[in-house]
């Protein structure tokens, strides 16, 4: 980028990155105790809680939040609303390294990652799930990176290469979204097999919908975060119109998810109807389901609309993080506050996972970071014509 | 509720009525997202 070496090395010095190469360096060393000595060395699973953090956060909230590749990708190629071309890249790109590191999480808990081909391809289980979302987050992470390929090729300077990743775009995002809508929903199938072990406030049949419905605005919400800090820390890649043109972008999404938001709430109130689960609201884990669903759902669909009313980017950006929490909230409930809600010994991760959790994400920050950095991902390359 | 009849009259019977106030209440959410606000309208241009 224009330094010599040494300057180059030097710039790298910040709290920042000392900071994030504790954590990834301290990452590296319980990631070699997991494999070497195994999970009773670094995590708190049990035979009875044989799925903890790494499956609830790093695979359930990065699937969801990553699902902000397919949303805006599916606006801006499929239904053609081309004033969001700006936010797409660094959207695919975010949804393409948040699938990345939900494999990396899962070979954190699965071990012997070698062996991630042998559900597809060697032991293929054609009736489970597993196999299911083992193969749709392989071609999905496929599609992404064709999605995302030509402003590798602009990196790399493949003019005909990127001809022809540019034509591919539009196959790989309907494929794309295909794969997406049945794997984020097949997450939540995945608890169908757990009726007695997931709390009945939480477990409905309708829960691969509600997973779907969720990524949804888990997805727009990531992204308005995403492009909030983005332009913050990359703001000498932006020009002085850029600013206004994301306020713009941000309002109309805002206006997107609190619809969205608002039939997750209302089909949520069916599902609560469905089970007959009233009688479970008056409980410790009750009041905890009611403020999932009136202070991360109801709450930030109102914000949201507000926000788009009054055309209040600060609210609406807020509300974005709001909502992220919201996601996050709910999927840790499913897979560990209201799973095995019955049994005496329950899971509270150890520090070791918490660490190695914190390290992905540090990872797939700094990644993300580099890309940017060298890639036209926020702004255009001007000798190259719009995919439009 | 003593029966399977009475208890799915009842979860059903209930779970007909939250849909169709779903389906109202979505309606006038949208209208109430889709009404122009000038005030708003020219402070995103102002802006």
């Amino acid at each position: 980028m224009g330094q010599s070496f040494p300057d180059y090395l030097a710039s790298l010095v910040t709290p920042f990155n000392i900071l994030a190469g504790i954590v990834v360096l301290t990452g590296l060393v319980l990631g070699v105790q997991r494999f070497t000595m195994g999970l009773g060395a670094t995590t708190n699973l049990s035979d009875t809680n044989p799925w903890g953090l790494w499956i609830g956060f790093d695979v359930l909230c990065g699937v969801a939040l990553a699902a902000g590749g397919y949303t805006m990708a599916t606006a801006v190629y499929i239904f053609r609303l081309k004033e969001y071309q700006p936010i797409v890249r660094p959207a695919v790109l975010t949804g393409f390294l948040g699938y990345f590191f939900v494999v990396v999480g899962l070979c954190f808990d699965l071990g012997r990652p070698w062996r991630l081909p042998f559900p597809m391809f060697v032991s293929m289980g054609v009736t489970s799930i597993m196999f299911l979302v083992a193969w749709h987050v392989a071609l999905y992470l496929t599609c992404q990176f064709v999605e995302f390929s030509p402003a590798v090729f602009e990196w790399l300077g493949w003019r005909r290469v990127r001809q022809w990743a540019v034509r591919l775009t539009l196959g790989a995002t309907i494929f794309g979204v295909m794969l997406s809508t049945l794997h984020q929903s097949a997450l939540g199938g995945l608890f169908l097999l757990a009726p007695g072990k997931l709390h009945p406030l939480w477990y409905s049949p309708l829960i691969p919908l509600f997973f779907f419905v969720s990524s949804i605005f888990a997805g727009i919400s990531i992204v308005i975060v995403e492009s909030t800090l983005s332009h913050k820390a990359f703001a000498h890649q932006l020009d002085s119109d850029d600013d206004a043109h994301l306020e713009r972008l941000t309002v109309g999404l805002a206006k997107a998810a609190s619809v969205v938001m608002f039939t997750y709430f209302g089909i949520k109130l069916i599902g609560l109807m469905h089970g007959n689960g009233w009688s479970y609201l008056p409980t410790p884990l009750g009041e905890w389901y009611l403020v999932e669903m009136l202070g991360f759902v109801l709450l930030p669909c109102f914000l949201y609309a507000h926000g788009y009313l009054t055309r209040n980017v600060t609210l609406i950006r807020w509300t974005a993080f709001l909502t992220v929490i919201g996601v996050i909230v709910n999927r840790l409930n499913v897979s560990i506050i209201a799973f095995n809600w019955q049994e005496a010994d329950r899971y509270v991760p150890r520090w070791s996972e918490l660490l190695i959790t914190l390290a992905i994400v540090t990872t797939m920050i700094l990644t993300f970071r580099w890309i940017v950095n060298r890639m036209p991902v926020l702004r255009e390359d001007p000798s190259y014509p719009s995919e439009f | 509720m003593e029966t399977m009849l009475e208890y799915l009259t009842y979860t059903k019977g209930w779970e007909y009525i939250i849909t169709i106030v779903v389906v109202f209440a979505f309606i006038a959410f949208w209208e109430l997202l889709c009404r122009e606000r000038p005030e708003a309208r020219r402070k995103q241009q102002k802006g």
